[in-house]
């Protein structure tokens, strides 16, 4: 039945250049491959918007496209994930290259208290896991 | 019988008046009877064919003095006054100039007397017109010898062979010896002479000698001048006959210039001589025919050949047989008046030996320009210098060659120093290939469950490593998926705070990624020096042994290990 109601209230999200995809009860964000920072706020405005419209469990931010990783980008993903989590979801950002892993690393950057999947499918796992285990506590 | 007497005496006188008259008539010369005042009253055939006038015109019309020439009127009147007044000391005898009536000058010799008892004279006039004329021309001739006799170049002595004496100089002759003419004249031929040896008075006596004896003499002589220089002479000396005298006629010519060439030229020759033949130079004249006119002394210590041997010989035995050809040609083309400025020719010793010699030559002609005489040819013997020209080229070329073999072999050994470098390049090749490999094998990524990869690390960490292991862990971990990652430090004999760094980082970049590390076979040294250096490990999860290190990443993975009991 959710996933029905789920299916209905299914609408494409379009920005300027990025889609939020809403699949069942998670938002879906593919980055593109170098994103700008008007492209980086609009989105960050995107998923608020529709974290409110759809009380979705989690955020999955897939920046397997993205090839380089600069402090605004890890900051506002950073205050995005915050700001998800005090709206009652959660994020996971999926899929992040061992090139950006290790630039990222280097320049210690951090991405707060989002969490980190290997690709879009454990990412979903993970939101679905994180879901029941708030759930039960 | 007194005037038969009388008769008688009277048909005398006339008979002897007309025998007087008949030869007055007859007579050859012209003859004229002049009256005291000069009018001539009668005159004879021979007169009227001499003078050109008839009797009629003549006889006591014209006078004496008419018929004479202007310049001699004066002459005539005043001898006929004389004749006259003193008759003793009036000329009997006397030369005149007549005019012809048809204008032409006679000349005359007049004989002239008073008819006794009578102031009439008698003129006997004989025409000398002819003689004159030969006297003139005989003058004229006699002048014109003197001119030339007086103009020739040569003193013209005429020299009387039995009197000794000179009877006729020419003006060159006084020239000469500076005395005149007339200073000259009645001395002796053999007066003037220097004196000196062989010149004596004695000798010249014996040439004249000879000369009058009909010998021609030819000869030098040296005569002193008044001034009391000397000169040279040539003196030629012919007997002469001239109007019975025996005479000797002598030439003078003064040679001194000529001498003076003539020594010079000596000079000038003796000089070239001993130039020639003690020249260090080898110099040698041929002829047309390219035989050997001259040849000297330096020429002779070139090839060994004596002058004596080659002169008058052909050029050719001068060259090395197999040279001769070239050579010759090399000569001929002198002939056409080609100069040799330089040019290298052979020519061989008597002793078989060769010697390079330079040349340079020059024709000579003969006075048309274009015949050629002679050529003479000088050269310089550069044997020694060839020698030495050679002897350096060969120590030259031994030491080009002792260079071309040090390149050779600097060469090789540089070849060699190539090899070796290369092969060094290709061994740091493979020795860095093989620490690379080294690398990789170091810390080889192992999946060895799915969702579980591991790396044993082993050795020291350094950041070469560390970097290498964090690469390849994140790499393999993307590659297979793996959400656990098991980083077991066992085979790590220590940790420093830099090494511990690196392990965080690492651990950090995975989690980026979405995936857990856990860290395990953390020795209690290495435990301790984490402390003691302050390094948080805290959210790490850590676990004491590999195993358990397993077994927490299977839980991570929801998965357990179960046994068949």
């Amino acid at each position: 039945m959710i996933e029905q109601r789920h299916l209905k209230g299914r609408e494409p999200i379009t920005g300027e250049s990025i889609s939020v995809i809403k699949i069942r009860d998670v938002l879906l964000v593919a980055m593109p491959p170098d994103p700008d920072d008007t492209t980086i706020t609009i989105l960050q405005e995107k998923v608020l918007a529709a974290i409110e419209r759809y009380q979705v469990k989690g955020l999955v931010l897939d920046i397997s496209a993205v090839q380089t990783l600069d402090s605004f980008f890890a900051r506002v993903v950073a205050e995005t994930a915050q700001m998800v989590v005090l709206m009652g979801a959660q994020t996971v950002i999926a899929g992040m290259q061992p090139s950006v892993a290790i630039t990222a690393t280097q320049l210690g950057l951090t991405l707060g208290g989002a969490l980190t999947a290997l690709n879009v499918d454990l990412a979903l796992e993970i939101v679905s896991d994180a879901f029941q285990r708030r759930q039960r506590s | 019988m007194q005037s038969g007497d009388e008769r008688q005496n009277r048909e005398e006188v006339l008979k002897e008046l007309q025998e007087y008259r008949t030869i007055f008539e007859i007579s050859g010369s012209s003859i004229a009877i002049a009256a005291d005042d000069g009018t001539i009253n009668r005159v004879n055939a021979e007169f009227v064919k001499l003078f050109g006038y008839s009797k009629e015109e003549v006889e006591g019309r014209k006078k004496w003095s008419e018929l004479c020439a202007a310049e001699d009127r004066d002459r005539i009147n005043h001898y006929h006054q004389l004749r006259r007044s003193n008759p003793d000391s009036a000329p009997h005898n006397y030369e005149a100039r007549f005019i012809h009536k048809n204008g032409g000058l006679i000349h005359a010799y007049i004989t002239a007397g008073l008819i006794p008892k009578t102031q009439e004279s008698v003129l006997a006039v004989i025409d000398i017109s002819n003689l004159k004329k030969a006297e003139e021309t005989a003058r004229v001739s006699e002048r014109s010898y003197r001119q030339i006799f007086n103009s020739v170049n040569d003193a013209i002595i005429v020299h009387d062979a039995a009197r000794e004496i000179i009877v006729d100089a020419n003006t060159k002759a006084s020239e000469m010896f500076g005395y005149t003419l007339e200073e000259i004249k009645n001395t002796s031929l053999k007066d003037r002479v220097a004196g000196k040896h062989p010149y004596s008075e004695a000798i010249l006596r014996d040439f004249i000698n000879k000369a009058a004896k009909g010998a021609p003499q030819v000869f030098e002589w040296l005569y002193r001048h008044k001034d009391g220089r000397t000169f040279s002479t040539e003196i030629s000396l012919k007997d002469a006959v001239i109007s019975g005298d025996q005479l000797v006629l002598a030439i003078i010519r003064d040679i001194t210039e000529r001498k003076r060439a003539e020594e010079a030229f000596r000079e000038t020759n003796a000089y070239l001589e001993n130039l020639l033949n003690y020249a260090n130079a080898p110099i040698i004249v041929w002829d047309p025919d390219y035989n050997i006119t001259r040849f000297n002394r330096a020429f002779e210590r070139l090839t060994g050949y004596r002058a004596d041997e080659v002169l008058g010989k052909s050029l050719e035995i001068l060259f090395p047989d197999d040279k001769k050809e070239d050579s010759m040609g090399l000569i001929r083309r002198t002939a056409s008046g080609e100069r040799w400025e330089v040019v290298e020719i052979a020519i061989a010793h008597v002793d078989q030996t060769v010697r390079t010699v330079l040349w340079n030559s020059a024709t000579l002609f003969a006075p048309d320009g274009t015949t050629v005489v002679a050529t003479i040819a000088q050269g310089q013997d550069i044997t020694a210098r060839k020698r030495a020209e050679e002897e350096l080229r060969q120590s030259h070329e031994k030491l080009e060659s002792r260079v071309r073999e040090r390149t050779a072999e600097l060469e090789k050994l540089n070849e060699a120093l190539r090899g070796e470098i290369e092969e060094r390049k290709r061994a740091e090749e493979i020795i860095s290939r093989q620490a690379q490999e080294i690398l990789e094998v170091s810390t080889p990524v192992i999946q060895i469950w799915e969702g579980i990869v591991s790396v044993p690390l082993i050795g020291t960490l350094d950041s070469m490593r560390a970097q290498q292991l964090m690469e390849q862990l994140l790499q393999r971990i993307v590659e297979t998926g793996s959400a656990v990652a098991l980083l077991d430090v066992t085979g790590v004999p220590a940790i420093d705070s830099k090494t511990a760094r690196y392990l965080i980082e690492t651990i950090s970049a995975v989690r980026l990624l979405g995936a857990e590390v856990v860290l395990t076979g953390i020795r209690p040294a290495i435990a301790r020096t984490l402390a003691q250096l302050g390094v948080d490990l805290s959210n790490v999860n850590t676990r004491s042994s590999f195993s358990a290190g397993l077994l927490f990443a299977l839980t991570l993975l929801k998965l357990r290990v179960v046994s068949h009991d």
